[in-house]
This record gives C-alpha cells, structure tokens and sequence, in this order.
C-alpha cells in the first residue's frame, strides 16, 4: 500500500476555455490497474471525470490513453510496473485526436480511414467458388492472426508523430489492417486496396519511427506491415504480382 | 476550446483541441523516435552546412585574397573540431540512410533497434577517429 499521486489532463467542453492538469492523491496497492486508480478518482474524489472503459482485460480496446507519455490500455497497466515509488503518473488522453471531455477522444477520423481501407474480404465474383470451404494453410493464417489481433483501441494512432502533422495520413492500424486482407488468401481485392494506400497520404508518409510497433498492447506490428505493403505496392507498379 | 450555447441550452464543440508536443516529450521518445528526430535534425545540419561551404568556397571568385582570408578562418581548431563533427553527423545521416533502405527492402524490421545503435555507434566512431586523425591541428 502506497499513495500515489495522480496528475489528470482535465477538460470540460461547458466550463473550461481550456484543458488543465489537476492532481489527485490515491491509495495504491501492488494489483492496482490505471484503471482502478481513475476508477477510484471518480468515485471517491470528483465525479465528473469522465473516461471510456468496457471489459477491464484488454479486449475491447476502450481505455486506451497516455500514461507518463506513452500509450497504454489502462485496464492491463499496474500502477507499479510503470512508476515509481514517489514519481508521479501523468495520464492524458490519447493524442492525434480532438478531445471531447476529460479524457475521451473523438474517434472518428480513425474510424473514418479504416473504413477507407474496406476493412473485409472481397471475393472476386468471376472466380470460380471452391466446393466446400475456403482453406487457408496454417501459417499463412497465423502470420495474419498477428494483424487480426488490432483491438483498435487507437494507440498507435495516438502514438505516430506523422499523425501529428497530417491528419490525412490513414495512420498505422488501418495500413496493418489493409495488409491483414492483403496476405489474405481468400481476398481477391489486393490490388484495388494497394491503391487506396499506395499514395503519400497512405503507406508512402510512414517514416519508420516504430512508435506503432512500441505502443501496441496486443503486439500488432503496423510497421512491418506497411513496409510489406510497401515492397507489395512497387511490385504491383512494376508489372509483378504482389504476393 | 471554446463553447457556444446552442438553442437547445446545450453545447456545441466548436474547437476541438489536441494535447500538443506529445511526440517530442522525453517518456514518448523510443529508440526509433530517436533515430527519425536524428535523422531529421542532422538532415537539416547538412543543407545549413552545404550553404556555408558554398559560400566559403565561392569566396574564390573575389579574388585570391579574400580566399586565402576565407580558408585562414575556417582552419582556426574549433572548425577543425567541427570538421570532426561534420563527418560524424555525415556518418550518421549515412548509416541511418542506409538502416531505412533496408526497412524498404523489407529486411531488418523487427531488429530495427539494434540497427539504430550500429548506426549511432558507427557515426561516434567516425567523429572519435576523424578527431584522432586531426589530432595536431586541434591547438
């Protein structure tokens, strides 16, 4: 058990002209989440705090936000493992996104560029239909279940300083997400997608600064991603397959 | 962000705001945020030094003295120092050159880390030897 000193990036769109840090004191014990400590802010010391949470163990994605500057899911960070006995804990909400209150962002432009993407399998209507089920060998569907495993939660959207500059940029989940479909065996609409993301408001404004990489907490890699659909959008421009 | 009552009695967003600096704090900087920012600042090193150096040497068309004038400034040992300097900011902007061709290529990805550091350490070894080389025009 220890106190834990708590700094919260405060915004409320009906009084403040803008945002503020306020400082909170909790107790702590070792299991405590950064969940839990916002948990306990809103109950016990200033009801209006307002944030996102749903399921409380990394699958829904919803309390994604910045802990001492780097984005992590609240619900699966201990207090403990990330700060130390006497340092504060400044938590924030996610950035690249505009702030709606306290620390829920707008999410729409996220939404908005994976949809850009066409985040499904497109069968080519032409092709003949297997007779019973589509097969995908097993590696290939384990290479993509790394790129499926994306909770868009919105951390390495957050966490990219090219996001930072351009708000155009489609942004590091829904390039990994484009290249999940495009590894995808069953997809027949690799090329069509390589032309929504081949220009430089896609794949081509990554500058490989692997922050998306560093920040996924379900171990997505968006920039292998988006250096593979790179390799694939050349290969594609010079007469090849890109597969 | 300002607020506007709206008709209703409620309240329209009418600016939303982003936290600002939030790439460039030291808790979000990681080795490849280092790398880029590097990459970056010795990029914008190299136009600023080309400028000068053109400069320097365009001293030439004015005549042989103001030449001779130009070069005796530039070979004080603090510009001897900062030649050192020079290779290894033209070391790192290579090595880290190189680094992201090989990303582009597809290869090294997931060891992007370790490649930073070749590359840093490569560029600190060629400032340290240059130094060593210039070593007597230094006093």
């Amino acid at each position: 058990m220890r106190t834990q000193e708590v700094r919260l990036l405060r915004f409320n769109p009906e009084r403040d002209a803008e945002p503020h840090y306020e400082t909170y004191a909790i107790e702590i014990i070792e299991s405590t989440t950064v969940l839990d400590a916002i948990i306990s802010i809103k109950d016990f010391q200033d009801g209006t705090l307002t944030f996102r949470r749903s399921c409380r163990q990394g699958i829904c994605g919803s309390c994604s936000m910045r802990v001492n500057d780097k984005e992590r899911l609240a619900c699966n960070t201990r207090v403990e493992e990330i700060i130390k006995e006497g340092q504060t804990m400044t938590i924030e909400p996610l950035a690249n996104l505009p702030v709606i209150k306290d620390l829920v962002v707008n999410m729409q432009p996220f939404w908005k560029k994976y949809k850009a993407i066409q985040p499904f399998v497109i069968h080519d209507a032409a092709k003949p239909k297997p007779e019973k089920e589509y097969t995908v060998p097993h590696a290939q569907i384990r290479h993509m279940q790394k790129f499926n495993a994306c909770i868009q939660c919105g951390a390495c959207y957050s966490s990219c300083p090219i996001l930072g500059t351009d708000d155009d940029y489609l942004g590091p989940a829904a390039l990994a997400k484009a290249y999940r479909y495009a590894v995808d065996p069953r997809d027949d609409a690799t090329d069509e997608r390589l032309r929504i993301i081949g220009n430089e408001d896609g794949i081509w404004r990554c500058h490989t600064i692997f922050n998306c990489t560093e920040v996924c907490p379900k171990g997505v890699e968006p920039t292998y991603a988006i250096q593979q659909l790179k390799r694939m959008s050349v290969k594609t421009r010079l007469g090849g397959s890109p597969r | 962000m300002s607020t506007s009552p709206t008709p209703g009695g409620g309240y329209r967003i009418t600016r939303p705001y982003k936290v600002g600096y939030t790439h460039i704090r030291p808790g979000a900087i990681d080795t490849g945020t280092l790398a880029w920012l590097l990459h970056r600042i010795t990029g914008v090193f190299l136009v600023v030094y080309l400028l000068m150096h053109i400069f320097i040497v365009g001293q030439g068309v004015r005549g042989q003295e103001a030449f001779d004038h130009a070069l005796a400034f530039v070979q004080k040992p603090v510009f001897v120092f900062l030649d050192a300097g020079l290779a290894g900011v033209v070391a790192y902007h290579a090595f880290n050159g190189l680094r992201i061709v090989v990303f582009d290529l597809g290869w090294g990805i997931r060891i992007q880390k370790g490649l930073f550091w070749v590359s840093f350490l490569g560029s600190v070894a060629v400032f340290l030897g240059s130094l060593y080389v210039v070593r007597d025009l230094l006093v």
